[in-house]
């Protein structure tokens, strides 16, 4: 919202015109104050009404001329400009008939004319007010411009220094003068206007550091920081109501200004900031203080705004209540104005209101009068939501590189795009660019799509890039791992199959399937007929520029889970070396069977003798499958499959001794499993199990002292990992001490 | 927030003239409210000699006193000191002004207490809005001092205010112990590990008996109580000093975690507050004189685990406190060099002056 600054731009005359204006009738004659909080340690405020004398005059009437004050108020000005100067004012008045009649109070104007002289018109009107509020009867000179002589220099400088501001140094000044001249008090005026200079500091320091109560203790205690002179000090104590919880204190705050203070600037700013901090249901009597003209125009423009805002808060949370008043509002502005901002934010409005037809009329409308990327971008998401997801991503592909927003929405239209079934044909220019922001964007999701619509084209190969970069943009993804893994097996890639199925099986039982003989014939049926239904017309998909990164998530294991393919293989290995005959090397490609399948749980393809082992199971001799299923075991246990080693373990009996080698080796599988996933409880569960089977290698206790760890359980942690360090020397162990004095340290 | 004390920096030693402190002629404090309290003393005056070059080196024409170690920035501590001097040495007119600003400025926290850091370079300027409270001792008692010096209504309403939100907010009860929070808040028993946290440092002796006078609210005499019983219980390490922050979370003090376990910038005002407030108690001394006796005069921060000096302090403002404590324990003399003192930085020319006057003040003998 727009918040004009008061004053700053105003000229001399018009802030002289001003003085004239109150003179005749504005400001002392409006019988409000702004009533003030009473704490139990604030003393009652005096009301201003008190001090000015309520009337009846409405607040839209208009100045009378000077002429028509009353006399008796510029009496003692004309009769003697100087001569209440002159006077020290904190006299208790005992001698005012002398100069003044009784009815007209001991005023000191030298400040007043002080700042008249210097064409300060702020403090001017600052001091005029104070003055009425001190002052109820009094009026202040026709022509404060006619200054009087300087009297006395060092108090002329003291005022000097006020004017400038400099509020130390007239402290510094009337201290300095206490010291050399015995008895020297300053004027009543001057130490008032010093106080209140000061205080009006310490007030706006406060609310800018958020110390309302000050604020409020500040403005409680003194009525003269309370007048229409100073009307920042009043939306600094309004604020500080509001921010307090005492909203019913702001209002009357913002009503005070609005009902007494005559400055048009500084009452549309009023109003903004009432709008700006009050809810809208209180706003209504304070807009009908609003004089017609400009005021008027100003409260309809703050009433627009305030749809509007009521508006956006609709767009961005999609459980705001909004009036239809609101709507019917925002609406009418969009069709009468000719911005692009209010049907952009109707367009968002529906948007997340789930409304894609009206959301994509108003972003229209909005495009059409101003081609921004946030409209194209507003757009696009309509019509992807519209599935119209060809119009979506030609509207922002002129924007695909303005932002990142705009990129992000391009990637989105273009993914929809390539996501369509059954797969589209898209024209080249097109597909270029998707290709070309895809890369750019190492967008993971419109890769993978790229690598779909390659196979449904037949380009395996361009597919198996694609599902690549996917996998290296974003390694947890299994859906570009599998695309990947399809490829490899209709490709008959068995090793990188393999490969892929160790790191991957466990998350994806798709892929598993994959290992099924059957299945990389499905896959490539399934791809004859994806190219069957589009034989002709798409261009050659380009294949992505870099495929750097692209292997890690192939290979790359988590530490943790290195731990415990050591621990397996101190397991296994053993065993499986008893259970081998065969040489190590080589293998044999032919000779399927028994041999075999050891020989390749021996070079660590585990995924290949698990197939070896399945071939003997369905196939082999009772005794045979018994041996098949526990080779089968370790080798799924090996490439991570735990589930499927279970089913294996029991699919034929096993003799105890291997049934309790499996049984550990499967329990070892647990204990990595739920370190792995963070299941620090668990794991220490399983420990326990296996500890009662077998003793603890170091590795284990290590991955225990771990657990410890996370669960916070430093003390165990420290006995473990000094257990380690004395039985083996471990230097891992010792590092993880200190990790784990140094939280002990830290904890809370 | 880092209530740390801020490092002051060494640097070198110049030596002019030697003034000979000024008589102090400040009014003996009023008694009526207060009449089994006996007349409050008036500390040590400062010679102007001495104080003009603090004042122009430190302060700006707005009232501001500059750290100037610490990027000439401004907290309620210097402004505390540059009021206590100011009125120590009778300058009406450069009080005012550093009141001015102070009041301005710092006093703007819903409880009346100073925001204890403003930074030139920021808006808004108090980067900090928690206090300090030695920063508001030190003002409190500034203006409670110059309110009797020069019959000032203003400064005596000012300092009655300051007092009563420091006795309520800041004086707390801790099992046995009445003591001295550093802060509104950050060192309660819920704020840290190791909390309550307190810094003796913070304990300015001389002031309490005037806030006392002035804020009924607190304990005060049992605050003085427990800031010497805790310095007794507080010798740590084969020095047995007190660290700069204690924890008093146990029955026996401890020196506080997250800050060095060390005796330094801060602690090192402790035996001259203590001299200055009237305490010239060899047992509660000791210490402090078993450090400074070394025959190299030396004086730093030490390292609590082994006693060691870490760091030389060598400004003659750090050795002047070191000299005034051999001179009101043993009756040494003040080494010539360290009687005129000219500014050097702000933290310890301040101490410089502080123990200067106190020593004029009460063992003019060894001057």
């Amino acid at each position: 919202m727009r918040v004009t600054a008061p004053l700053a731009s105003m000229s001399l005359a018009a802030g002289l015109a001003l003085v004239v204006a109150w003179q005749g009738v504005n400001l002392w004659k409006q019988p409000h104050s702004i009533p003030m909080p009473m704490s139990s340690a604030a003393p009652r405020i005096r009301d201003l009404g008190v001090q000015f004398g309520v009337t009846s005059d409405g607040s839209d009437k208009a100045p009378r001329a000077p002429s028509e004050a009353p006399p008796s108020s510029v009496a003692a000005d004309e009769a003697n400009p100087v001569g209440v100067v002159a006077k020290e004012p904190r006299g208790d008045g005992a001698d005012a008939g002398l100069q003044n009649p009784p009815s007209v109070p001991q005023v000191d104007e030298t400040a007043l004319r002080y700042f008249a002289r210097q064409g300060d018109v702020r403090r001017l009107n600052a001091e005029i007010a104070r003055l009425h509020s001190l002052y109820p009867d009094w009026r202040p000179p026709q022509d404060p411009l006619k200054a009087p002589e300087i009297r006395d220099p060092q108090l002329d400088h003291m005022w000097q220094l006020v004017a400038k501001g400099q509020l130390s140094a007239v402290r510094e000044a009337i201290a300095a003068r206490q010291s050399v001249e015995a008895g020297w008090t300053p004027p009543r005026n001057l130490v008032d206007r010093l106080a209140l200079a000061d205080l009006r500091e310490r007030l706006i320091n406060a609310s800018d550091l958020k110390q309302y109560a000050m604020v409020i203790q500040i403005a409680a205690a003194n009525p003269s920081l309370r007048t229409c002179g100073d009307v920042e000090a009043l939306w600094r104590v309004a604020e500080a109501f509001v921010r307090t919880d005492s909203q019913a204190r702001a209002l009357d705050a913002y009503r005070y200004i609005l009902t007494n203070c005559t400055n048009g600037p500084e009452r549309i700013a009023t109003m903004q900031k009432a709008a700006d901090v009050l809810p809208r249901g209180v706003l209504d009597p304070l807009f009908g203080l609003a004089r017609a003209g400009p005021e008027a125009d100003e409260v309809r423009s703050i009433r627009e705004d305030l749809a509007r805002r009521a508006i956006s808060a609709g767009a961005s949370d999609a459980k705001a209540d909004v009036s239809e008043e609101d709507i019917a509002t925002v609406e009418r502005l969009a069709k009468s104005g000719q911005t692009a901002d209010d049907p952009m934010l109707l367009g968002w409005y529906f948007l997340r209101r789930g409304d894609p037809t009206q959301a994509e009329r108003w972003f229209r409308v909005s495009y059409d009068r101003k081609h921004a990327a946030e409209s194209a971008q507003g757009l696009s998401l309509a019509l992807v939501l519209l599935k119209r997801p060809e119009e979506a991503e030609d509207t922002l592909a002129p924007y695909r590189g303005a932002d990142d927003d705009a990129g992000k929405a391009y990637m989105a239209a273009a993914t929809s795009l390539l996501a369509q079934q059954p797969a589209p044909v898209i024209a080249s220019d097109v597909l270029a660019r998707i290709v070309e922001t895809t890369a750019k964007r190492r967008d993971s999701g419109a890769a993978q799509q790229l690598g779909w619509l390659s196979r449904a084209h037949g380009q395996e190969e361009t597919a198996a890039q694609w599902f690549s970069s996917a996998l290296a943009w974003k390694p947890d993804d299994e859906p570009s791992a599998y695309g990947l893994a399809v490829v490899d097996s209709v490709l008959k890639r068995r090793e990188a199959l393999l490969r892929l199925v160790r790191v991957w099986g466990a998350r994806s039982p798709r892929m598993l399937a994959l290992l099924d003989p059957g299945a990389a014939a499905r896959a490539r049926v399934a791809t004859a007929a994806g190219v069957a239904t589009t034989t002709s017309g798409q261009a050659e998909i380009a294949k992505p520029a870099s495929q750097e990164g692209a292997a890690a998530p192939r290979t790359g294991r988590a530490p943790a889970a290195e731990i415990g393919a050591s621990v397996m293989q101190n397991e296994g290995g053993p065993i499986a070396n008893r259970r081998t005959s065969a040489p190590g090397a080589g293998c044999g490609s032919t000779g399927a069977g028994m041999s075999q399948a050891w020989c390749l749980m021996q070079l660590d393809r585990p995924g290949e003798a698990a197939l070896a082992f399945r071939a003997i199971l369905s196939t082999g001799t009772s005794k045979e499958r018994q041996d098949a299923a526990y080779g089968l075991s370790l080798a799924e246990l090996r490439a991570g499959l735990t589930a499927d080693a279970e089913v294996a373990g029991s699919a034929a009996r096993q003799p105890d001794a291997r049934v309790r080698d499996l049984r550990l080796a499967l329990v070892t599988q647990r204990i990595t499993e739920a370190y792995n996933a963070g299941s620090y409880a668990d794991a220490l569960i399983y420990l326990d199990a296996r500890a009662r089977m077998q003793p603890e290698p170091v590795n284990l206790m290590k991955l225990r002292g771990w657990s410890y760890f996370h669960l916070r359980r430093y003390e165990e942690a420290t006995r473990i990992f000094e257990a380690v360090v004395a039985s083996s020397g471990d230097e891992d162990a010792l590092s993880a001490l200190n990790v784990v004095k140094a939280a002990l340290k830290y904890r809370p | 927030m880092t209530m740390s004390k801020l490092i002051h920096a060494s640097w070198g030693l110049t030596a002019v003239v030697v003034i000979a402190a000024v008589a102090a002629c400040l009014r003996s404090a009023q008694s009526e409210s207060a009449a089994q309290v006996p007349a409050l003393a008036m500390p040590g005056a400062i010679a102007t000699a001495q104080w003009q070059p603090w004042r122009d080196r430190f302060t700006t024409a707005d009232g501001r006193v500059l750290d100037d170690v610490n990027g000439n920035i401004s907290h309620s501590e210097g402004q505390g000191y540059g009021l206590l001097l100011a009125v120590l040495a009778q300058d009406r007119a450069t009080f005012a002004r550093i009141w001015g600003f102070t009041q301005r400025e710092l006093l703007v926290r819903d409880d009346g207490l100073a925001a204890w850091r403003w930074d030139p370079n920021s808006n808004p300027h108090v980067t900090d809005i928690n206090d300090a409270s030695d920063g508001d001792i030190l003002i409190a008692y500034s203006l409670a001092l110059a309110g009797e010096t020069w019959q000032s209504p203003e400064y005596t309403a000012a300092a009655r205010n300051l007092a009563s939100a420091i006795g309520r907010v800041l004086v707390k009860r801790v099992g046995d112990r009445t003591v001295l929070m550093p802060a509104a808040k950050g060192y309660g028993a819920g704020e840290r590990p190791d909390g309550p946290v307190v810094n003796l440092s913070y304990w300015i002796f001389e002031a309490l008996p005037f806030l006392a006078q002035l804020a009924p609210v607190a304990d005060w005499s049992a605050l003085a109580e427990s800031g010497r019983a805790l310095l007794f219980a507080s010798r740590f390490g084969p020095a047995r000093l007190p660290s700069n922050w204690i924890s008093i979370k146990t029955a026996a003090p401890t020196p506080a975690v997250r800050f060095d376990p060390e005796f330094g910038y801060d602690a090192i005002r402790i035996p001259l507050y203590l001299l200055r407030a009237g305490s010239d108690d060899r047992s509660l001394l000791e210490p402090f004189a078993k450090l400074w006796s070394a025959p190299h005069d030396e004086v730093g921060v030490v390292s609590l685990a082994d006693g060691r000096t870490t760091k030389e302090l060598s400004d003659p403002g750090y050795r002047m406190i070191a000299a005034a404590l051999g001179c009101a324990l043993d009756g040494k003399s003040i080494p010539p060099s360290l009687r005129a003192p000219t500014p050097t930085s702000y933290y310890p020319s301040t101490l410089h002056l502080l123990a200067l006057s106190m020593v004029a003040q009460k063992y003019s003998v060894c001057l």
